[in-house]
């Protein structure tokens, strides 16, 4: 995982190429969204319905996306099991975010024991990998939709914290906040008035990063067989039911593959954009 | 745990396991077949032969271990008085030659001459006498040598067993693979951790090394009476079926098992060996047979119907294994009389038999369709939906394939399956204290006769693991069954066949066959003829 960071941009950075960029970025992530949202509806299938007789037919005006070895329709479990995934991501960032945040900027503005309490508990969590940790939690807990989402939740909000609480003391101690101080607020006032719009961008890329981790992670768990449980698809548990063919039927891993690789490219774009628009220093090229 | 699930994976080392097949012997009725160790005449090839493999969970000690992963191992180091040769046939293997009395209760073994255990000490009659009063009071055997009263050493070679009654079936069972297993009484009283890593041993190979989580090694016995075709063989553990096909096309390993979609793939390129094994591996499902729905026989009924056995073995076993519509036993079993209880015309007509049944049992479809709901179930509130969790192993594909199709098939008449992947380490200890109401397994069986004693007779490692039968009248008839003569027990084993398709303990609905991948420079491997007899003593390596 990389932490975003709040610096200048290139003062020649050329618009056309930011163009581009939310072009591509918000074009992929656009036809993705509407792939998911409207697939099912268009290939007319149930994601879970068998057809023993169309067992591993592969992509055909029938089926676009062919069909895995219970035959069933793999273009609306690809978009059923993308609903899932991104979902899983959205609701991992909600829980890292909903902790990282708070925390890091009480540890950031406050120091002192708190800092120092919470930074060891980050400390101990970055000596594990972050999939580690996501998977004893599941296996403390079973595989399941909410499981993954509370491993990967879990296992995010160190990073998260410590950037936040990075960039809390970048700002707690510059002119603005110590003249807000100087003239009585107090200090809740100062981090709702003055720290955190200070932090908006940084927080809106950096979730936006964590987004795609989140796919990803998602998808290696899947993969490894914790993640959302068959009937039921998510990409990651996709690819992983893939891997039992990837010498019969390669095909099949290809396809829930390279949307893992769309998503995530698409949303690198976006953060790189956003960081682009919202870095103050930035906005003046 | 029965030897369930992954098959592919036991396959390996089953494939590996045995070796007891080629040992040769021969009995009172069939002479030893290639006495005096024709297997050694070829040379031995040095190996080694590099295999993937299970690790074996449940330790080398034959009285406990009823688990494949370690039957397996055991198998190819620990020989046995009989086997099943390529035919299926018992002929001797440690024995040359046992005689039974007039009243079918004493069998009397003679051993071979000059037969040794790895360091070189003999084999003799005390030794099989330790050994099979170990057997009796370990899990694994316990069941079925119910009626040995004793057993007695009359002098080094011959050795004779008594039982309460008759048991045509005892020359089989002494032949059990890895668990009828012979030891040696000075090796195992000498060491009280003989069993952690048991290097004075009576089969072909011997362990040489065992590194837990990686890998252990095996050698040929030089004091064995049939030399085996190669010197060395390494078992690398795995559990991967499609890592394990990987290797074999990459040269990497010799033998392993392979998944059913490799298989099929590989049996066509040609470039590979593919060796399947008919043999009695059911697969079924189990059921709580104590409460609501699975105490209605109309209901296990119902879903007998409604299960389409041929699109799960087609999709789950590439078309392998077959299916069967009320039989638990495979064609080849002198015991098998084709039963079609549960076979329609089609599909229509097989759900309209299962919606019958689940409308008898009181379990209806709401109007407008979806679950069935409960209408006057004994002891079920009116409403109730017919709605259940079936759990299956999570490190077993094919279950987990078979569930999923389980599922669209009882949607069809309105019972909904949640499928659930279980932790395979808890899933056996909760069948077995009947956590769940509907479950996946898989298990094998030597011949119809293990197969009644231990699935459904009271005290049967399988029957208290998932039938929980206690049944006098079925025990009775398994009892009779061991204790009459060959024709007669054939018909006992065909009525407990009519009476397990009508009953239903468990649902039997196809099977599953070894696979196993071998390259090219495997030579002279002969595949078994039952789920523990497989020979890879007279194989060899072409350099």
């Amino acid at each position: 995982m990389s932490a975003v960071a709040v610096v200048a941009a290139t003062a020649d950075g050329p618009r056309v190429r930011r163009g581009w960029k939310l072009l591509v970025g918000g074009g992929l992530l656009g036809l993705l969204a509407l792939f998911m949202l409207v697939g099912p509806l268009v290939s007319g299938y149930d994601p879970n319905a068998t057809d023993l007789d169309a067992r591993f037919s592969g992509p055909s005006a029938e089926h676009w996306f062919g069909t895995d070895d219970l035959g069933r329709d793999l273009f609306t479990r690809m978009a059923v099991g993308g609903r899932m995934t991104m979902l899983i991501a959205v609701g991992t960032v909600a829980l890292a975010s909903a902790i990282a945040v708070p925390l890091g900027l009480l540890t950031g503005y406050l120091g002192g024991w708190v800092d120092l309490a919470v930074m060891r508990v980050v400390d101990l969590f970055f000596a594990i990998p972050t999939l580690l940790v996501a998977i004893g939690i599941v296996g403390i807990f079973g595989p399941s939709f909410t499981t993954t989402m509370l491993a990967l939740g879990l296992a995010f909000w160190p990073f998260y914290a410590r950037l936040v609480r990075s960039a809390v003391v970048g700002v707690r101690d510059l002119a603005y906040t110590d003249a807000a101080r100087v003239i009585g607020a107090g200090r809740w006032r100062i981090i709702r008035k003055e720290i955190v719009p200070a932090l908006l961008p940084l927080l809106i890329v950096q979730t936006t990063v964590l987004l795609g981790f989140a796919v990803l992670d998602e998808a290696g768990l899947g993969f490894l067989g914790l993640g959302v449980q068959p009937p039921d698809a998510s990409w990651g548990s996709l690819l992983a039911q893939s891997r039992g063919f990837v010498l019969s039927h390669p095909w099949i891993g290809v396809i829930a593959g390279v949307p893992i690789l769309l998503v995530v490219l698409g949303i690198n774009i976006m953060a790189d954009v956003l960081r682009d628009r919202l870095d103050p220093q930035g906005a003046s090229t | 745990m029965p030897k369930r699930h992954h098959f592919q994976v036991l396959v390996i080392g089953l494939v590996t396991a045995v070796a007891l097949a080629g040992c040769g012997g021969g009995s009172s009725e069939s002479p030893a077949a290639g006495e005096g160790g024709d297997g050694a005449t070829g040379g031995q090839s040095a190996g080694p032969l590099r295999m993937l493999g299970v690790e074996p969970t449940q330790g080398f000690d034959p009285s406990t271990a009823f688990a494949d992963a370690s039957r397996v191992p055991m198998a190819m180091m620990y020989e046995t008085l009989t086997e099943r040769d390529g035919e299926g046939e018992i002929v001797g293997a440690l024995a040359e030659s046992w005689e039974v009395s007039d009243d079918g209760t004493v069998y009397t073994f003679t051993l071979r001459d000059g037969i040794a255990f790895s360091d070189g000490s003999p084999i003799t009659a005390a030794d099989v006498k330790f050994s099979f009063d170990r057997m009796k009071t370990g899990e694994a055997l316990q069941a079925q040598l119910a009626t040995l009263t004793s057993v007695e050493a009359v002098d080094d070679t011959t050795v004779t067993f008594t039982l309460s009654g008759p048991m045509s079936t005892f020359p089989a069972l002494v032949g059990r693979p890895a668990n009828a297993a012979i030891l040696s009484e000075a090796a195992v009283g000498a060491d009280p951790d003989y069993f952690t890593m048991p290097t004075v041993t009576s089969g072909p190979w011997t362990l040489s090394e065992y590194t837990p989580k990686s890998q252990m090694t095996f050698t040929a016995n030089e004091h064995y009476f049939k030399p085996p075709g190669i010197a060395t063989i390494q078992v690398s553990f795995n559990n991967d079926p499609t890592a394990n096909a990987a290797a074999l096309e990459s040269g990497s390993a010799d033998v392993a098992s392979v998944a059913y979609s490799d298989a099929e793939r590989l049996k066509s390129e040609g470039t590979l060996q593919i060796v399947q094994s008919d043999q009695l591996a059911p697969l079924f499902w189990g059921w709580d047979r104590t409460k609501a729905p699975f105490d209605s026989k109309d209901v296990r009924q119902a879903v007998a119907w409604a299960v389409d056995r041929e699109g799960k073995q087609e999709a789950c076993w590439f078309g392998t294994g077959g299916v069967t519509y009320g039989n638990i036993l495979r064609p080849w079993d002198p015991a098998y009389e084709e039963i079609n209880t549960y076979r329609a015309d089609d599909r229509e007509d097989a759900l309209a038999e299962a919606a019958d049944l689940l409308d008898a049992a009181g379990w209806v479809e709401p109007e407008g369709g979806g679950t069935r709901v409960a209408d006057g179930v004994d002891g079920v509130e009116d409403g109730t939906p017919l709605a259940f969790e079936v759990p299956y192993e999570g490190n077993w594909p094919a279950a987990e394939c078979h569930v999923q199709i389980l599922q669209q098939n009882l949607q069809e008449v309105g019972i909904e399956v949640t499928p659930s992947k279980y932790d395979p380490a808890a899933y056996w200890g909760d069948v077995s204290a009947g956590t769940f109401t509907m479950y996946h397994g898989g298990a094998g069986a030597a011949d119809s006769m293990d197969l009644y004693a231990n699935w459904f007779a009271t005290g049967g490692s399988l029957t208290a693991l998932t039938t929980h039968l206690d049944d006098p009248e079925i025990n009775a008839k398994v009892t009779e069954a061991q204790q009459v003569d060959e024709e007669t027990s054939i018909q006992i084993i065909k009525e407990l066949e009519e009476w397990q398709a009508e009953e239903l303990p468990m649902l039997v609905v196809g099977y599953q066959w070894p696979q196993v991948g071998m390259t090219q420079r495997v030579q002279n491997y002969r595949p078994g003829v039952d789920a523990d007899s497989y020979t890879l003593v007279e194989a060899t390596l072409s350099e």
